[in-house]
């Protein structure tokens, strides 16, 4: 139940309640259901000096630029707000969400838990609320506000993901003094909670990238502080869970693994007596042998000392001579009686009952073994527990359930590639409720008739499917589903060699990569290194709004209607997202020329050309066009399966030179490159491919040189003509700290493949793994493969030398250990080869790309695009198309930006004539209405200007432009 | 945290006498969950109220997500309040987590407490061979992921489900206390719950315990308490009360019930106001409130 806006007003102070009043004006905008903390974020980050923008100012990490790390903010709040489903009905104000009016009362908790501070900064506000005790009556100051929508999971996350820690970002509000977290307590202001700082751990947040991954087991940790004390210090675990805790207390020690014991201890050693002492009812000379030598190790003992681990004491409880064991007992109790107090003694008992029976028949083993009873009745953190820690990383996403639920079906697959294809095609189908004719049904025909039967019935519950799901009954079938291909799988294709790949991620596993990929983060000194290919990519095109104003001194300004972007995604209906992509009019001072419009169009445009900041556009849109770019395509082909095989045989006996002629004509561009790919594929295809075709039938390419769309377009338009279709394509950004600019997002997001990275904080390779598993025939495009981090590179390289391309990595214990041991090389080392500006090619990583490219079956050269003629070009068109309109009467100065804008789109677009008509239909109509609406007929200069603060309605047809431009 | 962990924790010391009633709230509320227990003790009693770390009316900043992954942590809090305050002995009310964390309290410090009064408590959630929890370990990876994906949604179903009766006050105030909670938190606390398992160290538990049981709670089935009698080391008994939920000490609940429930003579004044009276009658109690009251000391 959303609370209404005008209660959660009243619980605001008034700057506050501004905030929300303008983050309401963000949910309406975006046709949101529901205001929540997220949209507050947003309207914090719009003002331009805002209390959260100075705390992540001060707070932020000085590896990047100011101006990047906040534009990586922006973009991660848009996506985040993207996300939010739309509602159907538009609300006046959308109501304030559940989880933002829980923090609004929590920060009214805040302020009235801490008088004292809301008094020393908030002095000038001198509010009433100061000495009131009622809850309600507490109006909730802006800062605590803030402090409070930070403690959202969702809102740290989105920091987090730009780089913020909100930990930080909550001092930094706090003590608006400080500079530097980092600075000595004494120097700050004083402590405004109720612990000094130095208590508050900054690294002890939930969602700061370690917090998550270092955890110290709290058993092992009591352990420890058990052994510290001077009497009773010998721990005898007992519960459930006591030999667990045991195990890993024990196991950490004989790792050596340091931090898990108090400094004091740190390094104590392990010797194990639990074999004796379980042995010991048949040999007490084993057991003599054994304290020998513990008394030989306790003499030359260097360190801090050592453990007996004697096991389990149930065994004790099992002897049938109480001699025996009270002589082990009275030897122990002596040994442990050293000077030195060096020797320690740790077992374990699994339940209170075998501890009464121990007492009772040993009632002074206690005393003699100085022995503390530490109850354990939680599993040390294993696995189990870990992995409830992975979730907080997607902590709050809205998945659509249909999305969680296939990937869960589909992830506990263990079937061929085959049969997993469609086994995942009716898991989906049965979600989306479509009633299909089974495809199994079609199977079946291979089956014996009785199996058909069975088969058919078993699709035929599976069929029945009523519009709205019950989740249980989703589950069931999917199950069902399941079952019935792994029996199909199972009977038809036992034999497929390819059965090994589809490995279930055990946990374990899973946990490892996260392990990983947190720990690269890291050493990373930049954002998380898959920022750019998962979250990037999912920023919207946001093409300029372009806006008409014409030069005639009317100073009335007139509102026309937005721009929407809607269909540019082609995506569901579920992720519409109102761009804020407006259009809109300025009115600007009459101009005076008498140049002819082709001269003034010619002349601003080269007058553009020549100015650097321009030049900077281009080389935004060229993406590092000044250094080469070196992108790998890598075709997945795989070797085991039949279906492939045929389809692939269909492709290339029907028009497969047509495809590539296609090709050509689309990427006009790149004709030279497409050539030779299609050679090197076809001469892979017959097994004459320099390296890895020979053997498996993989094709690996490296494109070279600049023009990233055109890598794009080609890498589709491959998977296409190899595979049979675009959704073939993978696409992977390796760049870890890609400068963000507008060109790159909009050329990013152009492409729908990389939406498909939305799952979350996955390592590339982990991520790639999944995707080839699930769909082994692939093409794989590794982008900016020169900027990719010293572990993906190595991982990389790796599998290029394998040969085999088929990514054994994941589950693979072997390859895991490839790469785990470099994360833990020295920082700098690692360091030198991520700070790659223009020109990272140390030694390092030129050898390493050197090697790559020679393990390539062929390297592609790309030209790089000709802005130049297709700016030309595009302004003869423009000119040509204004003569028949306005003759020479009319001019048209278009601003840089729209220029720019424009030459992206004909860059990116697929479509043939997109850009001519989009000249056609939406600027020269424009025009038109701009000159009537003036009613002037002398010479008129109109302004094609970009304009922010609109919502663009609607995409031109295959264009990245806006369907239509807003006269003023 | 030092000295401040009393203030951190909001720890209260109300009432006046010589025998010490130390109230802990269960998961999803605070000390406000007392309110309506709270003047039936505070003319002969001092009673200590705090809240646990988790609870929403503490600053979140004070969980430590690697300190209190066992409930270990959280007796240590328990303890050191009772040490900061100089209690040697004391009558402790937990409720829910806070029974488990008495019971650890009292193994480790036997001498502190003259008797456990457990709540709702449950040595283990999950179901076992030869042990029933009450969940399954599969019912409760869908809890969480439920709580994962939606918080709200999750608390606006679990609330009603806790509290069993049909009251919407009860359901409100609940809610309420659960929202404060930051959610991450929650879930935390609901996974390290979920791990615990007490059955192994029951026997250890020397000092004498009521154990007060729910006919219905949605947390813990009744045949807990039975297990409970059956394995803690010391004197123990059971109460079971003929209502629903696992919330039994809820004030809107109490509340609720009063009105409901059989009126006796000069119960129109309300609770409240009984406080100031010399006299304390317990007939004019409620007696669901006398009940829960009542039992805090009836086996001496």
């Amino acid at each position: 139940m959303p609370t209404p806006v005008s209660v959660a007003r009243q619980c605001l102070a008034e700057a506050a309640a501004a905030v929300l009043d303008d983050a309401i004006t963000v949910a309406k905008r975006r046709s949101h259901a529901q205001t929540t903390s997220l949209h507050i974020v947003s309207a914090l980050l719009a003002l331009p000096s805002s209390t959260l923008r100075e705390a992540c100012t001060r707070s932020r990490s000085s590896a990047y630029s100011p101006r990047l790390q906040f534009r990586a903010l922006e973009l991660c709040v848009g996506v985040a707000l993207d996300r939010v489903s739309v509602s159907k009905s538009a609300v006046d104000e959308p109501p304030v969400s559940n989880s933002l009016m829980a923090a609004i009362k929590r920060s009214q908790a805040n302020q009235r838990r801490h008088p004292e501070t809301f008094h020393l900064y908030q002095l000038q506000l001198n509010s009433d609320s100061l000495n009131s005790s009622s809850m309600s009556a507490v109006k909730v100051e802006l800062k605590h506000f803030v402090m409070s929508i930070l403690d959202d999971p969702i809102v740290s996350r989105v920091l987090g993901d730009a780089g913020f820690r909100t930990q930080e970002i909550k001092m930094a509000i706090l003590n608006p003094l400080t500079m530097s977290r980092f600075s000595s307590t004494t120097s700050r202001p004083p402590p405004l909670f109720l612990c000094s700082l130095s208590d508050l751990d900054l690294n002890n947040f939930p969602f700061s990238e370690d917090a998550a991954t270092e955890k110290v087991d709290e058993n092992s940790r009591r352990i420890g502080d058990i052994l510290l004390k001077s009497r009773r210090r010998n721990p005898l675990l007992i519960g459930v869970y006591a030999s667990d805790a045991y195990r890993k207390f024990v196991d950490c020690l004989k790792r050596g693994e340091t931090g898990v014991l108090p400094k004091e201890i740190d390094g104590l050693s392990v010797v194990s007596i639990e074999h004796e002492i379980s042995e010991c009812i048949s040999s007490e000379e084993m057991m003599e042998v054994k304290f020998k030598q513990v008394v030989e190790m306790l003499q030359d003992c260097q360190g801090p000392g050592f453990i007996v681990n004697v096991g389990d004491l149930k065994a004790f409880l099992n002897v049938k001579s109480v001699d025996v064991v009270n002589s082990v007992v009275s030897k122990m109790k002596g040994l442990l009686i050293n000077p030195g107090g060096k020797l320690w003694l740790i077992g374990f008992l699994s339940g209170d009952g075998d501890y009464k029976k121990l007492i009772e028949r040993f009632p002074s083993i206690e005393m003699d073994w100085d022995l503390h009873l530490l109850p354990i009745t939680t599993s040390s953190i294993g696995e189990n527990f870990m992995r409830s820690f992975v979730p907080f990383g997607g902590f709050f996403t809205m998945p659509s359930e249909l999305e969680s639920l296939c990937t869960t079906a589909t992830k506990s697959s263990r079937l061929c590639n085959l049969c997993n294809e469609k086994y995942e095609q009716e898991v989906s189908d049965v979600l989306k409720g479509v009633s299909t004719n089974s495809v199994a049904d079609k199977q079946s025909v291979n089956l014996s008739s009785w199996l058909q039967i069975a088969e058919c019935e078993t699709s035929n519950r599976c069929l029945t499917v009523e519009a709205k799901e019950d989740q249980t009954i989703l589950d069931a079938r999917v199950t069902a589903l399941k079952r019935k291909w792994s029996d199909i799988c199972q009977r038809l294709h036992c034999s497929s060699t390819s059965q090994e790949d589809i490995t279930l991620p055990n946990p374990h596993t899973s946990f490892q990569n996260f392990h990983i990929q947190k720990e690269s983060a890291n050493v990373s000194p930049c954002m998380p290194s898959d920022f750019q290919t998962i979250y990037l990519p999912k920023q919207e095109i946001i093409p300029k709004p372009v806006v008409l104003s014409t030069s005639v001194d009317t100073q009335s300004e007139i509102r026309v209607q937005g721009l929407e972007l809607n269909d540019f995604q082609n995506s569901s209906a579920s992720q519409k997202k109102m761009m804020s992509l407006p259009i809109a009019c300025t009115s600007s001072p009459p101009v005076t020329t008498d140049l002819t419009l082709g001269t003034t169009l010619s002349d601003s445009a080269e007058e553009c050309r020549r100015k650097p900041n321009l030049q900077e556009h281009y080389n935004g849109i060229q993406h590092s066009e000044s250094s080469l770019s070196y992108d790998i395509l890598s075709h997945q082909v795989s070797q085991s399966s039949s279906c492939s095989y045929h389809r692939e045989k269909q492709m290339y006996t029907k028009d497969l030179e047509n495809s590539w002629n296609v090709l050509a004509e689309k990427v006009y561009w790149q004709v030279e490159a497409i050539q030779t790919i299609s050679q090197t594929v076809s001469h892979c295809r017959n097994g004459n491919g320099r390296y890895h075709c020979s053997n498996k039938g993989n094709v690996w390419l490296s494109f070279v040189g600049p023009d990233k769309v055109g890598k794009r377009k080609i890498a589709s338009a491959v998977a296409e003509i190899v595979f049979g279709g675009k959704e073939h394509l993978l696409s992977f950004d390796l760049s870890s700290q890609d400068v963000i600019s507008p060109f790159n997002s909009i050329i990013d997001c152009h492409d729908p493949k990389y939406h498909k990275m939305k799952s979350g904080r996955k390592m590339i390779v982990d991520y790639l793994a999944d995707e080839l598993t699930k769909h082994p025939h692939s093409v794989v495009l590794l982008e900016n493969v020169e900027k990719a981090d010293l572990l993906v590179r190595i991982v990389y390289l790796k599998q290029s030398k394998r040969v085999n391309f088929r990514f054994p990595w994941k589950g693979n214990q072997h390859q895991q250990q490839c790469f785990c041991p470099r994360i833990d090389c020295p920082k700098e080392d690692t360091d030198t080869v991520k700070s790659d500006d223009e020109n990272d090619d140390s030694d390092d990583s030129e050898v390493w790309l050197e090697e790559l490219l020679e393990h390539v079956d062929e390297n592609v050269a790309f030209k790089p695009f000709d802005f130049d003629s297709l700016t030309q070009k595009i302004l003869k068109k423009i000119d040509a198309r204004l003569k028949q309109v306005g003759g020479s009467t009319l001019l048209l100065e278009i601003d840089r930006e729209v220029m720019v804008q424009i030459l992206a789109a004909a860059w990116l677009t697929d479509g043939k004539n997109a850009l001519e008509d989009w000249i056609e239909q939406v600027l020269c109509l424009s025009m038109e209405e701009a000159r009537q609406s003036c009613n002037v007929t002398s010479d008129v200069v109109m302004k094609l200007v970009q304009y922010d603060g609109l919502v663009v309605e609607a995409q031109a047809s295959e264009l990245c432009l806006p369907a239509r431009i807003k006269v003023k | 945290m030092g000295h401040s962990l009393l203030e951190a924790l909001n720890v209260r010391v109300v009432g006046s006498g010589d025998r010490i009633l130390v109230l802990a709230h269960g998961f999803g509320t605070d000390q406000s969950a007392w309110q309506r227990i709270l003047p039936f003790f505070v003319r002969d009693h001092r009673v200590v109220l705090y809240d646990l770390v988790c609870a929403g009316s503490v600053n979140p900043d004070y969980f430590d997500f690697r300190r209190y992954t066992t409930l270990d942590a959280y007796v240590d809090d328990l303890l050191y309040i009772l040490d900061a305050l100089r209690i040697e002995r004391c009558t402790y009310v937990g409720h829910s987590i806070s029974a488990t964390i008495g019971i650890l309290a009292s193994i480790r410090r036997p001498e502190l407490f003259t008797k456990l009064v457990l709540i709702g408590a449950s040595p283990r959630f999950l179901n076992d061979k030869n042990y029933h929890g009450g969940f399954e370990q599969s019912e409760i990876e869908k809890v969480f992921s439920a709580m994962e994906a939606n918080y709200a949604a999750w608390v606006n179903g679990f609330a009603p489900l806790a509290v069993g009766a049909d009251v919407p006050e009860a359901v409100r105030e609940f809610s309420r206390t659960l929202f404060n909670m930051r959610p991450d938190i929650t879930l935390f606390v609901s996974r390290t719950v979920f791990n615990i398992d007490l059955r192994g160290v029951l026997g250890l538990v020397r000092v004498p315990c009521s154990i007060i049981q729910t006919a219905k709670d949605v947390s813990v089935p009744a045949s807990v308490a039975t297990y409970l009698k059956n394995h803690l080391g010391g004197r123990s008994t059971v109460h079971m009360l003929d209502i629903e939920g696992h919330l039994p000490t809820s004030p809107p609940l109490i509340c609720w019930r009063r009105n409901s429930g059989e009126r006796c003579p000069g119960d129109d004044e309300g609770i409240g106001r009984k406080e100031g009276k010399k006299s304390f009658n317990w007939g004019i109690m409620d007696r669901h409130v006398a009940n829960i009251c009542g039992l805090f000391f009836s086996p001496k």
